[in-house]
């Protein structure tokens, strides 16, 4: 197996009251002291940075080309999310991941999917049936 | 409708590492060189938040994001100049991001309501 390197859900990562802060001062965001709510917006970085280390990307990835995402829960500030994901390949050098993102409580809070164009086609060689066991 | 116009900084780049982590394509010019793009491009994520900061400008209103779906047409650079064109409708938003040279880097949908 030469893509997935870490099982889903290993990588965890806690949110602060800091992560809001920067992400409020580096995209022009009115800040609010000691929110609590953590922004979806925020969260699409939080759940497709945890996807990026649970991939050795860096070998990989040429481009997202689409994702999707829904959120269904609020995260809260010292919550830890995780990621469940599943891979396959629609099509030549595309990769698509259908992925759920969980908190501490096991509560699903978003779920969607994400598509990536490939830098290397090899990777499908060691494929069978369109999913990576 | 079209929002305001927006440039893509350094600080766009190098902020988004804190949560997406560090890749090559992003931050090394010289793999960037060797890319089809020929330079380091954008986190798709960070085109999709300026975009969503754009309409919320434009718009004067919070509108907490629900649901996003977006394709990436063209990647953006740093020094590039955003800005949005879009559709408002009962729920939700339908919207393309057009880079200064005229090119559609992004489309997609933004409900910020159930």
């Amino acid at each position: 197996m030469l893509f997935k390197l870490f099982e889903p859900r290993i990588i965890e990562r806690t949110i602060f009251q800091t992560d809001i802060q920067y992400f409020q001062d580096v995209f022009g965001m009115e800040r609010t002291a000691n929110i609590s709510a953590v922004p979806s917006d925020l969260m699409l970085f939080v759940i497709h940075g945890i996807l990026n280390r649970s991939l050795n990307l860096e070998e990989y990835l040429l481009a997202v080309i689409e994702q999707k995402i829904a959120f269904f829960q609020t995260v809260y500030v010292n919550d830890s999310i995780s990621v469940d994901f599943d891979i396959s390949y629609p099509k030549n050098a595309t990769c698509l991941l259908t992925f759920r993102a969980f908190n501490q409580k096991n509560n699903c809070v978003a779920d969607g999917t994400w598509k990536l164009k490939l830098a290397k086609i090899e990777v499908l060689e060691n494929v069978e049936n369109g999913h990576l066991s | 409708m079209k929002t305001e116009k927006i440039t893509v900084e350094e600080s766009h780049l190098l902020q988004a590492i804190i949560w997406e982590g560090d890749l090559r394509i992003h931050t090394s010019r010289e793999y960037g060189k060797k890319t089809p793009f020929k330079k380091n491009i954008i986190h798709g994520d960070t085109t999709a938040i300026l975009s969503i900061q754009l309409l919320r400008r434009k718009l004067k209103k919070k509108l907490p994001l629900h649901e996003f779906n977006c394709r990436f047409l063209a990647p953006t650079y740093v020094g590039d100049q955003i800005y949005v064109e879009f559709q408002q409708l009962q729920d939700f938003l339908t919207f393309t991001t057009w880079n200064q040279d005229g090119v559609c880097v992004m489309e997609g949908e933004y409900r910020y309501a159930f």
